[in-house]
């Protein structure tokens, strides 16, 4: 258990997580409240990186369910294992069991109880035996359709599930459940409003260094900085895609496979896919670039960036 | 966290805890009245939490309150500015100033000067604490951000340095908007895929051997969108925008809406909108409609759609949203006949009148009288604002 939000930033910072404290503040009271809490923010700002970190602060298992288009309740909750009820009903008839009616209920009974439950991360997370609270990851819920969160929200309020055959499981140990969203659409507001909410800006030059120093510490201060006040200049520009945090880190880390130790135009060229995935935005990059180093006389961007 | 325990709300005794919720409702009730929606359960959630932080420490206080009051991306500006002008805050300038991260900065600066006073009962701003719904009021103007503003201001009156500022709004809008196929399944005779489930259950009483199969098949959320646009010159001012709208509601809905613009003619945009980007689209448009900016035949036009175009691109799921200021130059009998054929074919009509926007606008110019009676949603679209609106009514009705 986390006691303080300053143990939330310590511990977090420990495990390589350069945290605000206004996030850690969500954290710690994401727990003390026994509320999901939900991040928000564009992608590669680390909020899926805030539940791993967690469950490995914590000691315990990180149960994952990555949401998608058309996710229903028997790839999120349960579902019957279907060759194993077969194989159940066949070797009943084999034995001569079956045939006589009064003997179909029984049968039933059995295929229908636990042991043909295939369990998936949401019923996997409130059946959790553990002491210590699972962290259940929830992530890219944007990604699912609207009929999805309806049915979260019963499981998150409630922190219980209802199989029609077997009755109510209720969760022995409250999970601790973080839900992330892209913000690719807009979430149903009584999903919203059951969570504690944060939103994950892009991070700032002096925190994007320190992040970058403790994750790719071969990198040398002085490319750091360059790179990073880069990155700054880059996400003003209005992109199809604006690198995140992720990004910057590919890219140090190719720079300092290239044996690089500053950036030159020629540099930014070769690795610009490291940050660019738009044909359209290297264009645009590009032409900012070329026009900058134009106004003022040669002197490269970089450098005034 | 400094030695003391994290509940001095409670240690300072019953009377100042009491006021403390007092100015906590007081507070809550700031943000309701600034759009910022809350519920009984996030209101104590809230007060909950301050039984396991120091709220002597502003940034934690601000931080406890934020993430339990704030569900929106979007209300974080709003709330920030009622925050700062209700508790009394030692860095004023801040607040003119709602950026993120400023809690980096803000709280330790002057530690003590405001834990002094924060441990005085929670003062209230000086604005707030003699008469606070008037004060506040009053304050508002300096702290006004530059997005609301801009969700305020009228379309015709943005200028070309506006356009990108909007683009992002748009497109988030437009998301909510998003008309999807949906890939969850239903039980049907139709043989798309097989439903084991169903199929297990259905042959129980047949001692397991499967006899009677069950099939699913695709759920297809079927709302369909049929945009008409009007570009003439009346509506000149609108048009730049307008076509950006459709640009961006298309691009997100991928194939679900179809698009027109008319003025005297009608003509289909839907292909141009679809493939092309939206500087190329825009050039494209005005190669295509040749009478841009020309005079108005609204019947004329519903004529042409309804004859050529309804009967592939309307059914009775069908959203048609007609965008015009309804000033019509063409024959009244025919708009009225057109638009009753319209109304019979979708499913639900919408017209949008950018003129709609200003107080003073009444429905009087005959056109728009002659085409009300058929219209079921009458909504203005001037202003971001107003396209929110219409995102919402567009997701309560499909």
């Amino acid at each position: 258990m986390l006691k303080s939000i300053d143990e939330v930033q310590s511990a977090m910072e420990r495990a390589n997580y350069i945290c605000e404290r206004s996030l850690a503040t969500s954290i710690y009271l994401a727990q003390a409240l026994g509320k999901p809490l939900l991040l928000e923010g564009e992608a590669g700002v680390g909020k899926t990186e805030v539940a791993k970190v967690i469950a490995q602060i914590l000691q315990t298992k990180l149960i994952r369910l990555q949401c998608y288009d058309g996710l229903d309740s028997s790839h999120a909750l349960y579902e019957w294992n279907y060759p194993k009820q077969i194989l159940a009903i066949k070797i009943a008839q084999a034995q001569g069991e079956t045939g006589r009616s009064g003997q179909d209920d029984n049968i039933e009974k059995t295929i229908f109880s636990e042991k043909f439950l295939l369990t998936r991360p949401l019923l996997e997370a409130i059946t959790s035996d553990s002491d210590v609270p699972v962290v259940l990851l929830i992530d890219e819920i944007d990604r699912s359709d609207e009929e999805f969160e309806a049915f979260l929200l019963e499981v998150l309020s409630d922190f219980q599930i209802t199989i029609p055959e077997i009755g109510t499981i209720k969760a022995k140990v409250i999970p601790y459940v973080i839900v992330t969203s892209n913000g690719t659409r807009e979430l149903h507001d009584a999903l919203k409003r059951r969570c504690l909410y944060h939103w994950i800006d892009y991070p700032s030059f002096e925190k994007e260094l320190s992040i970058m120093l403790k994750k790719v510490p071969e990198v040398q201060r002085g490319l750091a900085q360059q790179v990073c006040a880069l990155m700054q200049k880059i996400r003003t520009m209005d992109l199809l895609k604006s690198p995140g945090i992720a990004e910057t880190l590919d890219w140090a880390q190719a720079l300092v496979a290239l044996n690089k130790e500053a950036l030159d135009e020629e540099t930014i060229e070769q690795t610009l896919g490291c940050i660019m995935k738009y044909r359209e935005d290297m264009d645009k990059f590009r032409q900012l670039f070329k026009a900058t180093s134009e106004t003022c006389g040669g002197c490269s961007p970089i450098n005034i960036a | 966290m400094n030695g003391n325990g994290p509940a001095p709300v409670k240690k300072k005794g019953c009377k100042n805890s009491s006021l403390f919720f007092q100015h906590f409702i007081n507070f809550c009730r700031e943000l309701k009245k600034e759009g910022i929606k809350l519920t009984m359960r996030q209101e104590i959630d809230a007060c909950r939490a301050l039984n396991f932080i120091d709220v002597l420490k502003f940034a934690d206080f601000y931080a406890t309150m934020k993430t339990n009051l704030v569900s929106y991306h979007d209300d974080i500006p709003v709330f920030d500015r009622i925050f700062y002008s209700f508790w009394d805050f030692a860095e004023k300038e801040q607040t003119t100033q709602p950026i993120e991260g400023q809690e980096k900065t803000s709280p330790q600066d002057s530690p003590i000067n405001l834990e002094k006073k924060m441990a005085d009962e929670f003062p209230l701003g000086d604005a707030a604490r003699e008469n606070p719904e008037e004060n506040l009021e009053e304050s508002e103007a300096p702290t006004y951000s530059p997005a609301e503003r801009l969700k305020e201001k009228d379309f015709g009156d943005f200028g070309s340095e506006d356009l990108d500022m909007i683009k992002k709004a748009i497109a988030m809008i437009t998301q909510r908007m998003k008309v999807r196929e949906s890939r969850r399944k239903k039980a049907s005779r139709k043989k798309d895929f097989f439903d084991l489930r169903r199929t297990l259950r259905k042959n129980l009483r047949f001692g397991g051997d499967i006899i009677d199969l069950a099939w699913k098949t695709r759920k297809i959320n079927r709302t369909h969108i049929v945009l008409l646009c009007d570009v003439s010159g009346s509506m000149e001012r609108y048009s730049r925008f307008l076509i950006q709208f459709l640009y961006g509601l298309q691009q997100r809905t991928q194939g679900k809406v179809e698009t027109f613009v008319f003025s005297t003619r009608l003509t289909r945009i839907t292909h141009i909108l679809h493939r092309e980007n939206f500087e190329k689209a825009l050039v494209k448009i005005s190669q295509t409609v040749l009478d841009w900016s020309g005079g108005t035949k609204i019947g004329e036009s519903l004529k042409i759609f309804n004859r050529k175009y309804a009967a592939s691109v309307i059914d009775r799921k069908t959203i048609v949203m007609i965008i015009s200021d309804g000033w019509d130059r063409g024959d009244e009998i025919t708009l009225q006949e057109e638009m009753e054929r319209l109304k019979q074919n979708a499913y639900h009509v919408i017209w949008l009148n950018p003129l709609l926007g200003s107080a003073s606008y009444e429905p009087t110019c005959k056109g728009m009288i002659t085409a009300l009676p058929y219209v079921d949603q009458f909504l203005p679209i001037h202003n971001l604002n107003s396209l929110v609106e219409l995102g919402q009514t567009l997701y309560r009705i499909s």
